[in-house]
């Protein structure tokens, strides 16, 4: 189904724009990444970037930010073409930018990160009390109130990311390049972070916001520009748009179930053993211990914010932390797992969160990746004819997208990685699978297939747990939802009950009304 | 089950206090750091005092602190490379070269040219091997161990394979004199640490070099200028080795091109000893120097004792591994105190 | 998202790569073929322009000498190379080359010559797997403590050796340095079976695979529940046997044992391995690279003695091959930035 490329209605610019790009193209040995696209950043204006993975996005930053050269086309400063050595000079127009991937110092303190490369100085001497005192201000309108001489490998995660955002913002600059900021971040810090965007807005900056969290950008948005293919297919108004134009237009085609949900059967209570029954879980960061029953085909979402235990919580049911359990049982048989290959071997498999340092092996191929865990020990010798037929199967069912399973796995995007991971838990034969962020860094198109993929597996059977920090994921997949705060269970919700805002409400602590305040099972 | 009506306030009230709670653990695991290297001195000094006769003596106490201060110095251009992580093999090569050549210019054109002759050999040799890590990328490692080999060589060229004598005997005094009764060398190696310290962690020089080697893509978008650090740590390492080398001539008086016997190992476990974490990001100065006493009462406990000189093999393999015992618990002390961790 | 690389990332020299969501466009598996095979051709360019440019070179018992000195070196290297692509690496081999020639010269003389090179290559095992357990279940980073486990094994044949030489009459082993298969030495058909071994064992096996995933990447190893600590140590423990190999050959050469017989081995080894193409960041690993390599060094050290280089220069030139190659060689991967070990 063919899709016109849309663009606002042409208008007289009132302001001239602080960086333009004009007419980019780059190219890869042999690959364009980006063809013929033209952006213009205008004072005062939030401009978002939105395109799937492998559309362009992250190839344009990269030019602005003076990381990577075009191969053909300007950018231009308040209209005069510039060319960027390397990012210092992107940084001296004034060009701030948040990347997705920390470029904090782990050995560092947050005040020597956030000053790298202009250190105060005095006498000669870095001035450790300026840096320190400079440090304070822009931590706290992040709602970061951390002392400046921690460690930023002491850090958890969503607070280093916080640093890395109050580092762009410390620098002096006139466009802001925001590249996912809020990927590692909950509800309420994201709210923080939106309001700051805001009021940058009404300083007469400019601010390019890439994300894949389309909420986000309709609500602080002014301008969006949509890529695809590295090709610039529409440029709108935001109030002249909607979600679902927007998707259609990054898909080059329409999503059914965009936003349906992804639910199998509500299980049956009654009488059916469950398939993974765990009570009195303790581990760190849980005050109370936890019991967790998912039956076969369920899927239950557990919902948290930051220190709400969650994700301990999973990676204590996978044996990554070390935890007590009063009872584990997985198809009623008893299990301990102390390391992933114990659980693995209990029959139960995780995906993390931290795909990228947890979950792929960068220097394997996409097949090999996706045939590495199966359960078959003892056979010293690979049959490859095996691996080949089991790889092909998932390729065809999970729609992975890559043209030869014996390219390296990083050649692939998020999204596909992500994709081959499951892939491997299939292989794996598990009866309990435990998803952890499912969905981080992943674009819209394979969001949609992993809902899928997750709902046909537990329709055979397996029992999934999901863990999210996005309650709209979590009311998309989940039969059941479970809440924690602060190291507590904080809420039971199950069926139609399961909306974003009861989700959020019990993630914060509120009480539930009685209506929705009852255990889901027995 | 009910929970109490929470406010976004009270949650910041809580993280407040965790907050507080982690600085102060994170403060404590940094005095760890700084000086676990304390702890085994301690009781190696008073386990040579205890057993080791002559121990106390002035000879051997001068004959320690000019030892450790050598290798202390090679240590601190050891600690910048660690820091950035790297490694330079070449140092004893390096020290050994310095030393016949700074003898051999020290004859032919007296003491201050030949001074500066040897520490210019290093500060070459040093930038070749920057600019082999940071322009033609090749792993620190590898062509550190290149260079080991090509000034090894140029040494024993250079002196024929025989022994280098000097004529001038005002210049012992360097290594041999004494200011207010301590040894000239370990003023020099005391002095050197203190610059050092202060160049790697006051000077925006030094803190960047850290962020090199924490996290080279970080850098790398802050600006800096990775590969200038690179051959600058590398040519300072060069330099440190040179400084040796002079000082070695000035203390035998006679050199051949034979370097001190694993030179650049020693450098290694004295650093690594001392606290300097071998993933790079951070250098402990004052460590390095205890760590370069440390090895040198052992040395000197050795012979004194009439150990054959084999044994060092010995304590240098054990100490190695209680330095590594040592570092691995300063880890797990610190990731078990820490807060951090995901959600 | 990714998070700041954590302290085993870093350890392992590991640069935390750029972000994956938008993949590099056009990534493809097959350099050209002579971008990919340079060192090989490097090498057989080498060699044939000593033949013809130095008549004793080609002499036959030179280059059966050549083929004999880069088995050393070459056994020693092909599990290396198994070693260094799960990640690690053992500079250790020197210490282990030197017990298991004094314990065949030690158990000789009161037992077989089977027996003897028996116990010489379990003790190299043990070793090996000391080393392993050292490194895996302490956690102790493999280049110091390899180190330190070099120091302190070369303290125990010093010791037990106190500090001199045994000498090995043996009439039934001294041959093994000397027979010939095909107009081939022995130890170098033994070599090449070393080599073709663990080229089976690293594209075949199961192990093979895991040596590769745990080295690139072991956190997501542990999570794909691969035996991480299992595998390494069985890869030290390689090292450790195809190293006495090794060293009960070079007892056989010289026909007699000392702790130091093979000071500096580990870094002959160890640049075999790099000059071959393994990197030493892991997951990646060539074979052919480390045979090829053992022979190009064989032969460079051999044809500087021919040309009566004197050894001080033969420094000089090794140090200065060596740089070139890993210049052809980074010029090959692409190499973005510099590593520690």
């Amino acid at each position: 189904m063919s899709v016109q490329a849309r663009n606002e209605p042409a208008s007289g610019n009132a302001a001239e724009p602080l960086v333009s790009a004009e007419g980019i193209v780059k190219r890869y040995s042999g690959v364009q990444a980006l063809k013929d696209v033209s952006l213009a950043l205008l004072p005062g204006e939030v401009h978002a970037l939105v395109g799937e993975n492998g559309a362009g996005k992250s190839t344009l930053i990269k030019i602005l930010a003076g990381l990577e050269s075009p191969t053909t086309g300007t950018v231009m400063i308040e209209g005069n073409p510039v060319r960027f050595a390397g990012p210092h000079d992107s940084q001296a127009a004034g060009i701030s930018v948040i990347s997705q991937e920390f470029r904090l110092v782990p050995q560092m303190t947050v005040a020597e990160n956030m000053f790298l490369g202009h250190e105060p100085r005095r006498l000669g001497l870095v001035d450790r009390t300026a840096s320190r005192r400079m440090t304070r201000d822009p931590l706290r309108e992040l709602g970061l109130d951390i002392s400046p001489d921690r460690r930023v490998d002491s850090l958890a995660v969503a607070d280093q990311q916080l640093v890395e955002i109050a580092r762009a913002l410390s620098r002096e600059f006139r466009v802001l390049i925001m590249d996912e900021p809020t990927a590692a971040l909950t509800e309420v810090e994201v709210d923080k972070l939106l309001t700051l965007v805001e009021r940058l807005r009404e300083t007469g900056c400019a601010v390019l916001y890439v994300s894949h969290r389309l909420p986000e950008i309709f609500r602080v948005a002014d301008r969006i520009t949509v890529l695809r293919d590295g090709q610039k297919v529409a440029q709108l108004r935001t109030a002249d748009t909607s979600v679902d134009e927007l998707v259609t237009l990054m898909l080059g085609r329409e999503l059914e179930e965009a936003t349906e949900s992804h639910h199998s059967h509500p299980p049956t209570d009654s009488g059916v053993a469950p398939v993974l029954r765990v009570e009195g879980l303790r581990c760190k960061n849980l005050v109370e211990p936890v019991d967790v029953q998912v039956g076969a085909g369920e899927v239950l979402g557990i919902a948290g914010l930051v220190g709400s235990g969650r994700s301990e919580l999973m990676r204590a049911l996978f044996g990554v932390i070390p935890a007590t359990f009063g009872r584990y049982q997985v198809d009623n048989k008893d299990v301990k797992p102390r390391s992933p290959a114990d659980a693995i071997d209990s029959g139960v498999f995780m995906l993390t969160e931290d795909r990228k340092a947890e979950g792929i092996l960068p220097l394997l191929s996409v097949l090999e990746n996706a045939v590495v865990a199966q359960r078959k020990w003892g056979r010293l010798l690979l049959n490859r004819r095996k691996d080949r037929e089991n790889y092909q199967t998932l390729h065809k069912r999970m729609r992975i997208r890559s043209a030869d399973s014996a390219n390296l796995i990083t050649a692939l995007s998020g999204g596909n990685q992500q994709k081959v991971l499951l892939g491997r838990a299939l292989l794996s034969e598990c009866r309990v699978l435990l998803l952890n962020e499912p969905t981080r860094g992943v674009d819209v198109g394979a969001k949609v297939d992993i809902y899928q993929l997750v709902a046909e597996l537990a329709a055979t059977g397996v029992a999934v747990v999901v863990s999210s920090s996005e309650a709209a994921e979590l009311v998309a997949v989940a039969d059941r939802c479970v809440t924690l705060y602060a190291g507590r269970v904080s809420g039971y919700l199950q069926g139609d009950a399961i909306i974003e805002s009861a989700i959020v409400a019990a993630s914060l602590g509120h009480s539930l009304s009685k209506a929705t305040d009852r255990r889901a099972s027995s | 089950m009910t929970a109490n009506v929470v406010t976004p306030d009270s949650i910041d009230a809580q993280r407040r206090q965790a907050e507080v709670l982690a600085d102060r653990v994170a403060r404590r695991s940094a005095i760890v750091d700084r000086t676990g290297v304390l702890l085994p001195f301690v009781v190696i000094f008073i386990l040579a005092v205890a057993l080791v006769p002559g121990f106390l003596s002035g000879a051997n106490i001068r004959s320690v602190l000019v030892n450790a201060s050598i290798v202390a110095i090679v240590g601190y251009g050891m600690t910048l490379a660690i820091a950035i992580r790297g490694l330079d093999l070449s140092v004893g090569a390096v020290a050994a070269l310095s030393s016949v050549v700074t003898a051999g210019a020290i004859n032919a054109a007296g003491a201050p040219l030949g001074v500066l002759t040897g520490l210019l050999i290093g500060l070459i040799v040093g930038l070749v091997n920057g600019l082999l890590v940071a322009f033609m990328r090749i792993p620190a490692f590898v062509a550190t161990l290149a260079t080991m080999g090509v000034a090894r060589g140029a040494a024993l060229l250079y002196s024929h394979g025989s022994r280098v004598t000097i004529s001038d005997t005002g210049f012992r005094k360097l290594a041999t004199g004494s200011v207010l009764g301590i040894p000239g060398p370990f003023l020099l190696a005391i002095l050197f640490c203190a610059l050092t310290y202060v160049l790697l962690d006051r000077t925006r020089f030094g803190r960047h070099v850290c962020a090199v080697g924490g996290n080279p893509a970080a850098a790398r978008e802050a600006g800096l200028n990775e590969r200038r650090l690179i051959v600058a740590v590398f040519g300072l390492s060069g330099v440190a080795a040179g400084v040796a080398g002079v000082l070695i001539t000035s203390q035998l008086g006679s050199v051949d091109a034979t370097p001190i016997q694993g030179l650049e190992l020693q450098a290694i476990a004295i650093a690594v000893l001392g606290g300097t974490s071998l993933a790079g990001g951070s250098g402990n100065l004052p460590g390095t120097f205890i760590g370069a006493l440390l090895l040198a009462m052992i040395s000197a406990s050795l012979n004194l004792r009439n150990i054959p000189g084999y044994y060092q093999y010995l304590a240098l393999g054990a100490l190695l591994l209680l330095a590594l015992g040592l570092d691995t618990l300063r880890q797990s002390l610190r990731s078990r105190l820490m807060a951090g961790g995901t959600s | 998202m990714s998070t700041v690389s954590s302290d085993a990332d870093l350890q392992q020299g590991k640069d935390p790569s750029p972000g994956l969501t938008d993949p590099p466009p056009g990534r493809n598996s097959v350099a050209p073929l002579a971008g990919k095979y340079a060192l090989q051709l490097f090498t057989v360019v080498g060699l044939v322009v000593l033949c013809l440019v130095q008549p004793e070179f080609r002499q036959p018992g030179n280059l059966r000498s050549v083929l004999l000195q880069a088995s050393f070196s070459g056994l020693s290297a092909s599990a290396m190379t198994l070693l260094i692509v799960a990640g690690m690496f053992d500079l250790s081999v020197a210490g282990i080359v030197g017990l298991s020639a004094v314990m065949v010269a030690t158990v000789m003389p009161h037992t077989t010559v089977g027996a003897a090179v028996g116990a010489a290559l379990l003790l190299g095992l043990a070793l090996g797997l000391l080393n392993g357990v050292v490194v895996t279940k302490l956690r102790f980073p493999p280049f110091i403590a390899t180190f330190g486990m070099l120091n302190l094994y070369l303290a125990a044949a010093f010791i037990w050796t106190a500090g001199g030489t045994l000498s090995i009459a043996a009439v039934g082993f001294l041959p093994l340095a000397t027979t010939q298969i095909l107009g081939l030495p022995l130890l170098f058909i033994v070599m090449v079976l070393g080599v073709v071994a663990c080229y089976l064992i690293l594209t075949r096996t199961r192990f093979g695979r895991n040596l590769r995933a745990i080295g690139s990447s072991e956190p997501a190893s542990r999570m794909a529940g691969l035996p991480v600590d299992g595998t390494r140590i069985t890869a030290f423990a390689l090292v450790g046997l195809f190293t006495a190999v090794a060293g009960v050959g070079l007892a056989a050469l010289l026909s007699s044992a000392s702790a130091d017989m093979s000071l500096g081995f580990e870094l002959t080894v160890i640049s075999v391995a790099v000059v071959g193409g393994t990197s030493l960041d892991g997951g990646r690993g060539s074979l052919l690279g480390t045979f090829t390599a053992a022979i190009l060094f064989s032969a460079l050290n051999n044809a500087l003695n021919l040309l009566g280089v004197t050894s001080y220069w033969q420094y000089v030139a090794i140090g200065l091959v060596l740089i070139l190659a890993l210049f052809v060689a980074g010029l090959q991967n692409g190499r973005l930035s510099f590593r520690r070990s």
